[in-house]
């Protein structure tokens, strides 16, 4: 009876997220609730998955972000390099990609997509580029750049911290398949879209005229917040062998509340900058995974998975790599990985294998190619969404996924030609 | 404190008939400087006068629905000083709601208690509000009797403010299916910070703001902006505008209105108007809009009176 209720609540979460109907936070609330009201007396241990760590990471970064944002920051980097660019179209969109990706590996993508997505349908006015799909592109490259570092995306976050893996472990092995991913999409990219991105001359003139120094709004906060926030982030690359593992978020959160504090915010305006919500949600989602662990379910699954494979862990990654970017396309991302993570843990002791690594990039790799083409999948693409329909720039879910799919597709063949080499045919 | 004690049978005129307001104002000064506030102070009538006609000039004090309260602060009044004018044929005062006027009550006030002359105004709209008293004191001509119809009234002043007492009249209020260009050009030409728009029963639905129509010429990825002084050549002001300017004012309306009774307390208003920054208080009688307060009005009438 227990485990029907839990799974009744998670599939009804799964359905309604997957729908981007209605707010799926108070949804996964509600459940956790429920999973909570009905388990609470039989199994106290429901609320052990949500891990502090991975709360504190999702504040520092929100924090981090929202007192750069305020400077100005991510304006003057969108109309620095699209005056650097002389308002070249196809030039102006690849540097926003790359500043995408690059502010979304020390930032996360959420917060770079909510920053950088006004100032670039600005730019697309302005040079009268197709907004949508310049929206779009960025996205991808948002959440493959994400996906670089252990800060870059919720699913990274939660897995390093899950599985006490350092910020340059994930930097060192994923630097490679990213890089390369990106390249190949950047390509592809200039190949079938170049003639869509063509400027005229009187419009490149606006861009050639602009200011860019102009862009920062509060110069005294951000050369304030530099420092601090360039410590914070050598401490989470470097920081581990002094700290010790699985203290990134507490590392994060404090450069936060430091990098606050020197520039001068007072607590109460520094925690109005964390979104509570996405907090609430990922909080809600443990429990409702919490409840499948105690329900049994996923043990199950994982006996399954053995049988199923004899017991040859050789092809684990590849099956996960493909199954998650499967899957992470309909179920949200952060839900997923929640639901992955003990999976893999059990599978690990099942296996009875010491190095779990690969799974776990094929993991990130995976929820992120897939994620990246989902528009209710990742919370990042759901809030480019709601954003670009504000502003009448009403983007279609099937749409998005059919244009990413072929990017998603072959960054998924990178990635398994990457994991074989690297760890199956060695 | 009684109306009628801050009258004398002097300072009240009827049966006169004006050939403009400033005429009006002026006989109204005359009679009122028999009043012993103006007496024990020794202010020239002059001067009075002056004072009355220049605030007269930097704003009209016709209020509408046939009132008009002209007013001045002089400094070394020995207290209030009212006087009061029926008239019976009612005098165009260009007032805002462009109603002639048949009762003027003028008040001078001493330069420091300008709120009791506010009561006093509040206590003259009140007492005529009763149709019948109204109907009868303006077919009296005899000032002694005018005088003595106030006594019987039993009007007193020492009441708190409300919204009755300081609304304005409601000018002008739009249905649903008024084009937003109409909407734009009646809040322009009568300097509106912000438009009811009603059913066809005169019951308020929502309102139209000076703010929410700059956010149609605003696209929202702007407002998220943390600044823009970086682009120098680029408006999109004009295309939002254009694009919207087909719109009924019912799709542009919002239900974030401010609405209250007519016995709202003065509290109630300015904290409505200040801590909720809500541009227009519409107050209602029942659920019919009868009269609009914004900043502009309580500045006017409480703060700069």
């Amino acid at each position: 009876m227990y485990l029907f209720i839990v799974i009744i609540c998670c599939l009804t979460f799964i359905l309604i997220s997957a729908s981007g109907l209605i707010n799926k936070t108070p949804v996964a609330m509600l459940g956790a609730c429920l999973v909570m009201l009905f388990g609470a007396i039989a199994d106290h241990t429901l609320l052990i998955p949500v891990d502090l760590n991975v709360v504190f990471m999702l504040m520092g970064v929100m924090i981090i972000g929202d007192i750069l944002a305020d400077t100005g920051v991510f304006e003057w980097f969108a109309i620095a390099s699209a005056k650097k660019m002389h308002g070249n179209g196809m030039l102006t969109v690849t540097a926003l990609m790359v500043i995408a990706a690059v502010s979304s590996a020390l930032l996360s993508t959420p917060v770079t997509l909510v920053y950088l997505i006004p100032v670039t349908i600005l730019l697309a006015q302005i040079l009268d580029l197709p907004v949508k799909p310049v929206l779009a592109m960025q996205a991808y490259f948002a959440g493959l750049g994400g996906s670089l570092t252990l800060v870059g995306s919720p699913v990274n976050f939660m897995t390093g911290l899950f599985f006490n893996i350092s910020f340059l472990e994930v930097l060192r092995e994923m630097i490679l398949p990213v890089t390369f991913i990106g390249s190949v999409w950047l390509i592809l990219i200039w190949i079938f879209k170049g003639r869509s991105l063509v400027v005229s001359t009187g419009n490149r003139e606006h861009i050639m005229k602009s200011l860019p120094e102009k862009a920062i709004t509060d110069r005294k906060t951000l050369k304030r917040a530099l420092i601090p926030v360039s410590v914070t982030l050598m401490v989470l690359i470097f920081g581990t062998s002094w700290f010790g593992r699985g203290l990134e978020g507490v590392i994060l959160l404090f450069g936060a509340l430091v990098t606050g504090f020197l520039c001068r915010f007072k607590i109460t305006p520094l925690l109005h900058k964390v979104n509570w919500s996405v907090i609430m949600f990922y909080g809600s989602v443990c429990i409702l995974v919490g409840g499948l662990e105690a329900g049994t379910l996923l043990p199950g699954v994982g006996e399954y998975i053995f049988k199923y494979s004899g017991g040859d862990f050789k092809w684990l990654p590849l099956a996960v790599l493909c199954g998650t970017a499967l899957l992470a396309v309909f179920v949200e991302n952060i839900a997923l990985t929640v639901l992955m993570l003990p999976l893999i843990q059990l599978i690990a002791v099942r296996f009875q294998v010491t190095d779990i690594r690969p799974v776990l990039w094929a993991l990130m790799l995976g929820i992120m190619l897939g994620g990246s083409i989902s528009l209710y999948g990742s919370a990042a693409n759901f809030a480019l969404a709601r954003l670009a329909k504000r502003n009448k720039y009403k983007i279609s879910g099937t749409k998005f996924c059919a244009g990413g799919f072929p990017l998603a597709f072959i960054g998924l063949m990178i990635a398994a030609a990457w994991l074989y080499l690297k760890y199956i045919d060695k | 404190m009684n109306l009628a004690t801050l009258i004398s049978v002097d300072s009240i005129i009827s049966g006169v008939e004006p050939a403009d307001k400033w005429e009006l104002l002026d006989m109204m000064v005359d009679s009122m400087s028999t009043s012993s506030a103006v007496r024990h102070s020794g202010i020239p009538q002059e001067r009075i006068l002056d004072a009355v006609v220049k605030r007269e000039h930097s704003n009209n004090t016709g209020v509408g629905n046939g009132y008009a309260f002209p007013h001045a602060r002089i400094p070394g009044l020995k207290g209030l000083a009212v006087g009061m004018a029926f008239l019976q044929k009612p005098l165009n005062y260009e007032s805002m709601d462009q109603v002639p006027v048949n009762i003027v009550c003028m008040i001078l006030a001493p330069d420091k208690n300008p709120t009791m002359a506010l009561k006093v105004m509040a206590q003259v709209v009140r007492l005529f509000s009763d149709q019948r008293l109204k109907e009868n004191i303006l077919k009296v001509r005899d000032n002694r009797t005018i005088f003595n119809i106030l006594l019987e009234a039993g009007a007193s002043s020492d009441i708190p403010i409300m919204a009755r007492d300081i609304m304005n009249s409601p000018l002008l209020d739009v249905r649903r299916d008024t084009p937003i260009y109409e909407v734009i050009q009646l809040m322009a030409s009568k300097h509106l910070s912000a438009l009811p728009v009603v059913d066809e029963h005169g019951n308020i639905e929502g309102h139209i703001t000076g703010a929410r129509l700059f956010q149609l010429g605003m696209p929202e990825f702007m407002t998220r902006l943390k600044g823009v002084s970086f682009i120098c050549e680029f408006e999109p002001f004009e295309k939002y505008f254009y694009e919207k300017s087909n719109s009924l004012a019912g799709e542009v309306m919002t239900s974030d209105f401010c609405a209250m009774s007519t016995v709202a307390t003065l509290l109630e208003i300015v904290y409505a108007l200040t801590t909720r920054n809500y541009p227009m208080i519409y107050v209602l009688e029942g659920n019919t809009l009868v009269g609009m307060i914004d900043q502009g009005t309580v500045l006017e009438q409480i703060i700069n009176f």
